[in-house]
This record gives C-alpha cells, sequence and structure tokens, in this order.
C-alpha cells in the first residue's frame, strides 16, 4: 500500500474519522489505487448490513423508564 | 415547548429543570443506539429490555444528582452507563472474570456468555439473524469493536481508551472484522 495512507486509513475514512482535508486527499489518492477503491466498496457494503441490526426498545420500555422519572420527580422535588 | 432542534445538553438541562418532555426526546432520540448496543452485548431481547430501563433509570439518577459533566457527549455517557449496567449483570448473575482489566471485569468474558439465549427466536426477520450469527463468529475483539462502533456509534479513539488498546488497534481490529464478516458470509452463503 501506498506509504502516504495505511490499512486503517480505510477505516478512518468510511466512519468520518478523518479530517476534511486528509479525507479529500485521500479520496484522490483512491482514484490512482482502483484496488484500494474496491477494497473500500467491498468494506462500506459490509458495514451497511451491518447496520441493519437491531430494532430498537420495545414502547414499553420507554414508557416505564418515563413512568419511572415522573414518579421519583415527585420524591426528588 | 418545541425541542425539534434542541441539542442534547440543552435537554438534559431543560430536563433537570424538571422538564419530563425533554427526556422523552432524549430517550427517543437515542433508543436505537442504546438498545442496539446492549442487545448486541447481551444477544437475549428481553435481557436487553431490562437493562436498557435500567440503563435510562441509572441515567435519571445521575443527571438529578447533577453526575453529568460530558458536554456535548450525552451518547457516549448514556453508552458508558448502558456498558457498566452489562457488566454489573453478569457480575451478579454469572461468574467472576477469569481475567480482569483496568475496569475490572473481563469484557471478552462478557461477550461470550449467553450463547442458550441466543437460541430465541426474537429477532424479527432473517436478515437480521444472519447479521447476528456472523457477528458472533467473530473473535471476541473484533466483536466488541464492530459492536461499539457501528451500534453504540463510539468513535475509535472512545473505543480505544473503553478498551485499552491503542486507537490503530481498534481500526485494525474493525477493518479484520469486516473482512472477517465478509468472508464468512461466503462461506455461509448467507445473503443479508
Amino acid at each position: 500500500m501506498d506509504p502516504t495512507f495505511t490499512p486503517n486509513d480505510l477505516i478512518r475514512f468510511l466512519f468520518h474519522e478523518m479530517p476534511s482535508e486528509e479525507a479529500h486527499a485521500f479520496r484522490q489518492w483512491l482514484q490512482e489505487h482502483p484496488a484500494r477503491q474496491e477494497e473500500l466498496n467491498r468494506l462500506q457494503q459490509t458495514i451497511e448490513e451491518l447496520r441493519q441490526v437491531p430494532d430498537g426498545p420495545s414502547e414499553t420500555s420507554v414508557q416505564l423508564v418515563l413512568a419511572y422519572s415522573r414518579q421519583t420527580a415527585l420524591e426528588h422535588a | 415547548m418545541e425541542h425539534k432542534q434542541v441539542s442534547d445538553e440543552q435537554l438534559v438541562r431543560q430536563y433537570v429543570q424538571g422538564d419530563e418532555a425533554a427526556l422523552e426526546l432524549l430517550i427517543r432520540r437515542h433508543r436505537q443506539r442504546v438498545f442496539g448496543a446492549i442487545y448486541m452485548f447481551v444477544r437475549d431481547r428481553y435481557l436487553a429490555e431490562d437493562l436498557f430501563q435500567d440503563t435510562f433509570m441509572k441515567a435519571i439518577r445521575k443527571l438529578r444528582a447533577g453526575a453529568y459533566q460530558e458536554e456535548g457527549k450525552f451518547l457516549p455517557w448514556i453508552l458508558r452507563i448502558a456498558h457498566n449496567r452489562c457488566i454489573d449483570y453478569y457480575r451478579k448473575t454469572q461468574r467472576t472474570p477469569a481475567v480482569v482489566t483496568t475496569d475490572g471485569y473481563d469484557l471478552f468474558e462478557v461477550l461470550n456468555l449467553s450463547g442458550p439465549a441466543a437460541d430465541r427466536e426474537l429477532m424479527k426477520t432473517q436478515s437480521h439473524q444472519a447479521v447476528r450469527e456472523l457477528v458472533e463468529r467473530l473473535p471476541a475483539e473484533q466483536r466488541e469493536v464492530v459492536i461499539l462502533r457501528i451500534w453504540a456509534d463510539l468513535s475509535f479513539k472512545e473505543i480505544a481508551e473503553l478498551t485499552g488498546v491503542s486507537i490503530n488497534t481498534a481500526l485494525g481490529r474493525m477493518r479484520y472484522a469486516l473482512i472477517n464478516l465478509r468472508k464468512l458470509k461466503k462461506q455461509l452463503k448467507l445473503s443479508l
């Protein structure tokens, strides 16, 4: 891999943890390294699949927390 | 009161001043991330529901006690509480960790504990089930990073601090996790 960027930089880029200036340079670098662009695409696809799960909590759980807050607010006051 | 554009910090302040609606918005804004992180740790929907409630109840007590001091970082703060509640649960109900970390527990042990519960048919779709099964097959340290980054939404810096490794190690674990997940998917011929 090009000494300018490491494999870990692919991850930093994908998770938007790269400063904008560096990300811009990285995008340009990717254009010159199609194999890395392909790897990036594969990693991105896997991340998107992972983000499918899971759903949120039940409404009952939310309501129980809110009820607890209201109840203890009276005690706290 | 209009809450649509209100920051987490403002909601916290409003809640501490007695605005119950602010708490509801905070919960609804972050419930999926918090629940997702808990669920992926315990792999049991019923237990995750309990720990979700426990997490926010603990947060309520802390907020009222003035123990929230992380300006602009409500989500990492509540996720740390969630993480600790998961650990506390296993401390009380399961066993003593084999290897104690600087935090006093073995996160990897926790991640490996609730196997039988994972058999329950609780995920809503086959796709969810497949993803879960794939993640469970990852080495513990890779699974941990996936959970904390993708579902808990912690930054790699925060993950590094939480797990006691360097940022580069956390990044590397994520990369290998993604590569391994893709390989596993092919091996198992899963469609997600």
